[in-house]
């Protein structure tokens, strides 16, 4: 499951099968978020109301299981005080938990905005930004939740380096879909919509950059948040 | 719900704890009626010594026939008893058959004179005593004795309870601490008891140094070799070896050996006249000494071994040396373990016989082996001991019967001094104890 | 000097068996709290005797390598044992108090110092009560045998002693397994409030308390130091494999 797990098993198996539940329900939120992401992106693109409001139904099942995680932790913390690596996989789950949810939470609103949008009955335009975005954005996510179950640094760092660029297409389809408010007025409730939605991509590209961050300070010991992306190149070249 | 039969069974049967237990008690009560039996009959024949006895009279039916004296024994034959001084012979025994009808009688004129040379004499007073000291004996002879001659005399059949109590006190006191006189009949046996305490202490000056240096050296310093085990070995044996062989060995090495080179150094102008190549207080206490030495080893030893390594390491721990954690840690700690090994010690010392005949005791000394001449403690002389005493009276002398409940005295005298010396050495370590007391 | 104590490529062993330590290196800055931590049999209380040459009690010891306090090797010809062992305390796993008074415990390493003034000995007795937090339980029985104290309350005692004498650096093997968990907390705290006079060395084999109460921490295995790093980084994110494997319980 997590790949490459040089290290042996604990002595205690008690512990050890605590910590692969626990890695076992992050990888399933993952799974579950990152679908309804592409979920609530199709019910836009193909105008499905029934995915949009599927997706909306769903986001009470990402919160539980949220919940279910974080009582995880916080048992593991209570009852096995882990040290060294086990401390940073359970910090590191806690981060990545509530990044998780907060991409559910995105894509419910953009389901919910594929709702608006959909009744509106406005047809022609082909959201051109949001697809662009959207395929970027979903890349990003499933690249942060392969480097998650694989426990790959380097990937995680292309995901942090990744944001960048997803920044500046954000900003490009901004640029746009403004443009397009100006010449299509009678549309304005329509692309402000597409841009709520594209708000929201752009947000769950930062959650996926976060998640990123988390699994480099799980597997190499280092907070790299907040950090310029040379700084952090620096950073992580140094051995320990 | 157990059925009857089995719950039955089980009240009925043995078990193995409440037979031990039992067996166990067993045990104790036969070991204390054994102790309990012995001071009873050590009480009970010494006390003829010291409890005014009535004296009685035999008349045969004529008239001719007197005997007087003390009651020492009753048998088939007859009733054994002692006459006094009786035609030229202190302490005459006779015995007075059962078969003649002699009839028997306690008058109250009868008197018991003590007489520094003769011993004891019973008589009648021809007058009153005070104006002249004569007295008529059972064979009608007369003796006139001089004032300085009557140590004391009495009615041993008029005596109320207030003068019982004098007498028996005044014996008590005579024994104690009077010399013995007329071979031991009469007078006391305070020589002996000196002898025998003075004897005692010294040893305990020459074993407990010798013994708990040597049991310190055995156990803090020697490396544990094939060496050391022979040693110990060696030690654990000594006290095996019987007493009378360490009388000879005492004799030999100390007596004829060491005492010889003294004089030859430091008393030739004495000789050939021997002074310390001959037996006396020295060398016996020295003879007990090693007699008693791996007693005492052992017992500190013992004492030794049961100190924690871990007070050993927190001593070291804070700066100190091996000495100093020896006298400030150790040894206090190990004082009740030597206690007891010194208590055994004076027990064996104090009972030793055998031995003491080779190298220092004698039947009768003319000086305490203490004075207040220099220097004080006369190592060189022959002393008297209680022990040696009692194997004398007992067994050399010629009237045994007449000295019999003297032994059971004197007996009785030596458990009560092993007793004192024992409770005192008990005292001493149970102070220790106290204020040393384990934290384990 | 910024470091008390040096171990230099430090080797033990016992007559002809295998080496207990091996080749140790390891430096202990002043008033720090070390906590050296490692499986049974990694060596650590033997590296803790070989500080203050307790293990010369033993026969057949063999040593190479050198240890420095203050600069210079104990080892060296004009240091006297003893004395060294005043400025190296020690305290033991299972308290060892002295079958004597609670006042005599603590005046014996004074005692052996020599000082005699009962004024003296009185101050420094209740100094020491105090500093290791024991004065105000004792300080109306202190002619009462050390016995009558608790578990918790002997090991203060025994610090107590142990700091009497004004040492300079102290060496606690495992100074709270015997203990229960609130005394065991007592005494950390003890530890805490201690660092500020004494450089302190803890042997223990709680991982836990190694992490609550040192500031520096040694992780040994076989007679060798695996690694040695600040207290913090060694519990979240150890350099060594099996400094990582020990911490998290994968073996040991």
């Amino acid at each position: 499951m997590f790949g490459s797990d040089q290290h042996r098993q604990h002595i205690s198996g008690q512990f050890n099968h605590e910590l692969e539940t626990l890695k076992h329900d992050i990888l399933a939120m993952g799974g579950l978020v990152e679908s309804q992401l592409n979920t609530a992106l199709e019910s836009l693109i193909e105008r499905n109301s029934e995915k949009a409001i599927r997706v909306i139904k769903r986001d009470a099942e990402v919160n539980n299981l949220e919940v279910k995680i974080d009582q995880e932790c916080a048992r593991i913390l209570a009852r096995r005080q882990p040290a060294a690596s086990d401390l940073r996989l359970v910090l590191a789950i806690i981060k990545i938990n509530m990044d998780l949810e907060r991409v559910g939470d995105e894509a419910a609103k953009i389901a919910r905005q594929a709702k608006v949008i959909i009744e509106s009955n406005v047809s022609g335009t082909q959201f051109a930004q949001l697809r662009r975005m959207g395929r970027k954005i979903v890349d990003s996510l499933r690249a942060a939740l392969d480097a998650l179950a694989r426990h790959d640094a380097g990937e995680a760092l292309l995901v942090v380096q990744g944001d960048s660029s997803v920044d500046q297409e954000y900003a490009r389809s901004m640029q746009t879909l403004v443009a397009d408010m100006k010449a299509e007025p009678h549309n304005i409730s329509t692309i402000l919509n597409e841009i709520w939605a594209l708000k929201a991509l752009e947000r769950i590209g930062d959650h996926a950059s976060n998640i990123g961050e988390h699994i480099i300070y799980l597997v190499r010991g280092q907070d790299v948040r907040h950090m310029a992306p040379d700084a952090v190149d620096d950073r992580l070249a140094k051995p320990h | 719900m157990r059925s009857s039969g089995a719950q039955l069974g089980k009240s009925f049967g043995w078990r193995s704890d409440d037979a031990m237990m039992f067996l166990g008690a067993g045990a104790v009560v036969v070991c204390l009626s054994a102790v309990v039996w012995l001071v009873a009959i050590l009480i009970k024949n010494a006390e003829t010594e010291f409890w005014p006895e009535p004296v009685y009279q035999w008349v045969d039916s004529s008239g001719e026939e007197t005997l007087v004296g003390q009651i020492v024994s009753k048998s088939d034959l007859g009733v054994l008893i002692n006459q006094g001084w009786l035609d030229g012979e202190s302490n005459k025994l006779a015995r007075v058959p059962r078969s003649a009808n002699l009839g028997r009688s306690a008058p109250a004129e009868l008197v018991r004179v003590d007489h520094a040379a003769l011993g004891k004499i019973y008589g009648v007073w021809l007058e009153t005593p005070k104006q002249s000291f004569r007295l008529v004996l059972a064979d009608k002879t007369v003796l006139q004795f001089q004032e300085g001659e009557v140590l004391r005399w009495y009615r041993p059949n008029a005596l109320d309870r207030y003068e019982s109590w004098r007498v028996f006190s005044e014996n008590i006191e005579s024994f104690l601490f009077r010399a013995p006189i007329n071979s031991s009949t009469m007078g006391g046996v305070y020589p002996a008891i000196v002898g025998t305490v003075i004897m005692v202490m010294l040893m305990t000056v020459f074993v407990m140094p010798l013994g708990v240096l040597g049991a310190v050296y055995l156990h803090e310093y020697a490396a544990e070799n094939r060496l050391t085990r022979f040693v110990r070995v060696g030690v654990y044996n000594l006290a095996g070896i019987p007493s009378i062989v360490y009388g000879v060995f005492g004799l030999g090495l100390f007596v004829y050996g060491l005492g010889g080179e003294i004089d030859q150094i430091w008393y030739r102008d004495s000789m050939p006249a021997p002074t310390f190549g001959e037996p006396g207080l020295l060398w016996a206490a020295l003879t007990l000494a090693l007699l008693t030495l791996p007693v005492v080893i052992v017992a500190t030893e013992e004492g030794l071994a049961r100190i924690p390594v871990s007070l050993r390491e927190a001593s070291y721990a804070l700066g100190a040396t091996r000495a100093e954690t020896l006298f400030k840690l150790v040894l206090p700690l190990t004082l009740p373990a030597m206690m007891t090994g010194l208590i055994l010690a004076i027990a064996r010392a104090a009972g030793e016989v055998a031995p003491l005949m080779l190298v220092g005791v004698v039947e009768f000394a003319p000086e305490l082996p203490v004075s207040t001449d220099f220097p004080y403690l006369h190592l060189d002389q022959k002393f008297m001991h209680l022990g040696y005493h009692i194997y004398d009276l007992g067994f050399q002398s010629v009237g045994i019967e007449a000295t019999q409940s003297r032994v059971y005295a004197s007996a009785l005298l030596l458990f009560l001094i092993v007793l004192v010396l024992n409770a005192f050495a008990i005292w001493v370590r149970a102070r220790f104890a106290r204020r040393y007391k384990q934290s384990l | 000097m910024e470091n008390v104590i040096e171990v230099n490529d430090f080797s033990l062993s016992f007559g002809t068996n295998d080496s207990v330590l091996k080749n140790v290196n390891l430096a202990l800055k002043r008033h720090s709290v070390t906590g050296i931590i490692g499986a049974s049999g990694s060596g650590k209380s033997s590296l803790l005797r070989s500080i203050n040459r307790l293990v010369e009690l033993h026969a057949h010891v063999r040593m190479t390598g050198d240890i420095l306090f203050e600069g210079e090797s104990i080892f060296g010809s004009r240091v006297d044992v003893t004395d060294l062992r005043q400025r190296i305390g020690m305290v033991f796993q299972k308290p060892n108090p002295f079958p004597m008074s609670i006042f005599e415990n603590v005046a014996y390493g004074l005692r052996l110092a020599g000082e005699r003034s009962m004024r003296v000995l009185q101050d420094r007795v209740e100094q020491a009560l105090q500093r290791a937090a024991l004065w105000d339980e004792v300080r109306d029985r202190l002619e009462a045998p050390a016995g009558i104290l608790s578990g918790g309350q002997q090991q203060r005692l025994v610090i107590a002693r142990a700091i009497a004498v004004e040492p300079e650096v102290l060496l606690l093997d495992e100074p709270a397994s015997s203990l229960d968990p609130i005394s065991t907390l007592r005494i950390e705290e003890l530890i805490y409030e201690l660092k500020s006079r004494y450089t302190i060395v803890v042997v223990t084999h709680n991982m836990q308390q190694a992490a609550r109460v040192s500031d520096w921490a040694a992780f040994m295995h076989e007679g060798s130091i695996v690694e040695y790093d600040n207290t913090a980084a060694l519990f979240t994110n150890p350099r060594e494999a099996r400094t990582e494997d020990y911490i998290t319980g994968k073996f040991g």
